[in-house]
């Protein structure tokens, strides 16, 4: 018998015959969907009906045109036309409860007998498309945090070779500044052992030698107190002294240095000024002797002044005092402002290495006025007119 | 004794009047500027053999004084010493090594070390 006499399988026949294939699709987690080309539903497994929460209805013989079960944005004749095409692609379709699902569609085209008809597998991608963006997110949010901590850090690295530079500049600066004086009192020692000396010459050696040595002293002690500072062991000690006593020795001192260089120095005392006060005369002195002293050393010419204020507090013990210190001097450029009161950055300008000194007064003055519970700022600077800064402290007033 | 012209460049007035005082009592002739550009002035009209120049000071430091000493035909040739109380190294020097001839640290030398040193030097 020839092949062409073999006879053809009856459509009961091959239904039946697909009946164990049937029950391994309907047992299968992927949904299946055959369909023929006009968009009859021929065959849907248990897991597409569960998808679509339609357990209980036959899908088997409906066709697609009537409701697009799987897309809310493709239409069912685009979908058809899109299975048929044999290409992989994605919906998205809502369940039952609502919930959005996003399905990957593989499908195959094949004949039987002379009608065109795919077979879909779709599988439920919704929780690995969430998945995948939780991981996109996250991967984003995390270079956005390593960007920003980059950077972070990379600004941390620059203040911290800022300040390496600063110290070493500064440590520069300090051999440079022990070394002067110490150069004087060795050298005029060495006149002083001549003979051949006048009374007058001596006398004015001498003088170089205790004045270089007061230098000397004065800038090892103000390096030492910054260590101090620095380190949280300066002790504060206060108790009543004259107020108007402390002012009047700073007058003296400095009213000599002034006219030295030409300059006029000018102290006001405001109305109600206390005679004495209670708080760290030490302390207060250093503070003021840095701020008029530096205002001397930075003016070459016209005054510094020094402003005393009281601001009261009916019945309240503690009064705020304002020590206001100006002078007409260089000033200070606008962008050094921020970096006045530090003890190491201001040698990041390489003008303050130049300058006579330790460079830590302000520094100094700063951090001992907070100790006092006060402050000492800049008030204003200008390179054309002169700077004034305030050293505000509340104080006790209490008679003697 | 020597009758070498010294020109010292020194901004401290205490030290200025120490050396000048020093070097003077061994028979020096020396001259005194407060500043970098008084001195390059003072440099041509003395005539000076040498130039004790410090580093630190306002306005124009040493290495700007240098570079001007360079500028002037009649300063170039000049040799300098520098005196100062930085530490060798500090300041980048070394374009101008045809016409510095050493480094001295102040600290380390009194007057009559230095006056010795510059006789030294001109013998």
């Amino acid at each position: 018998m020839s092949a062409s006499q073999v006879p053809r399988p009856s459509k009961k026949y091959l239904a039946m015959s697909l009946d164990p294939y049937r029950e391994m699709f309907e047992e299968m987690d992927d949904m299946i969907l055959i369909l023929d080309d006009s968009g009859m539903i021929e065959f849907a497994n248990t897991a597409l009906r569960r998808q679509l929460g339609k357990n209980r209805i036959r899908f088997t013989g409906r066709n697609l045109s009537e409701r697009n079960y799987f897309d809310d944005l493709l239409s069912a004749e685009e979908l058809l036309k899109t299975i048929f095409e044999e290409k992989s692609f994605i919906t998205r379709s809502k369940t039952h409860a609502g919930e959005n699902r996003h399905l990957d569609w593989k499908t195959k085209v094949f004949v039987i007998g002379k009608k065109k008809k795919a077979m879909a597998i779709i599988r439920d991608m919704t929780e690995h498309m969430d998945l995948q963006k939780k991981v996109e997110d996250y991967t984003k949010n995390l270079q956005e945090k390593v960007y920003e901590r980059t950077h972070e850090l990379e600004k941390e690295k620059q203040k911290a070779i800022e300040l390496h530079q600063a110290k070493a500049l500064f440590l520069s600066k300090m051999s440079h500044e022990l070394r002067t004086p110490l150069t004087a009192i060795r050298g005029y020692a060495e006149l002083l052992e001549e003979d051949e000396i006048s009374d007058a010459d001596r006398k004015q050696f001498v003088s170089v030698i205790e004045k270089n040595a007061r230098g000397l002293l004065e800038m090892i002690n103000e390096t030492l107190n910054m260590i101090k500072i620095e380190q949280d062991r300066y002790q504060i000690h206060e108790k009543t002294f004259s107020l108007c006593n402390l002012i009047k020795h700073l007058m003296d001192t400095y009213q000599v240095l002034a006219r030295e260089k030409g300059l006029q120095f000018h102290c006001q005392l405001g109305e109600h000024i206390p005679e004495n006060i209670y708080s760290d005369p030490i302390a207060v002195s250093q503070i003021l002797t840095n701020l008029i002293g530096n205002a001397i050393k930075f003016t070459h010419k016209g005054k510094v002044s020094l402003s005393v204020k009281i601001r009261r507090f009916p019945k309240k013990i503690t009064q705020k005092l304002y020590f206001y210190v100006s002078d007409t001097g260089i000033g200070i450029p606008s962008h050094y402002h921020k970096r006045v009161f530090r003890s190491f950055e201001q040698y990041l300008d390489n003008q303050s290495v130049h300058e006579r000194g330790s460079g830590l007064g302000l520094a100094i003055s700063h951090q001992l006025a907070k100790l006092l519970n006060g402050e000492v700022k800049l008030l204003t600077s200008d390179t054309q007119k002169g700077s004034t800064f305030v050293f505000s402290l509340p104080v006790r007033i209490k008679s003697a | 004794m020597s009758q070498h012209r010294i020109l010292l460049i020194e901004d401290d007035e205490d030290l200025a009047t120490l050396y000048r005082i020093g070097l003077e009592k061994e028979g020096f002739i020396v001259y005194t500027s407060k500043n970098g550009l008084q001195g390059i002035t003072k440099a041509i009209e003395k005539e000076v053999d040498l130039v004790l120049l410090d580093l630190m000071m306002p306005l124009a430091d040493g290495r700007d004084v240098l570079a001007m000493l360079r500028l002037n035909a009649k300063s170039q040739n000049i040799p300098v010493i520098i005196i100062s109380n930085l530490n060798p190294g500090t300041l980048d020097l070394s374009q101008y090594d045809d016409q510095v001839i050493d480094y001295w640290v102040k600290s380390e030398i009194t007057p009559k070390m230095l006056a010795s040193r510059l006789q030294s030097y001109f013998s």
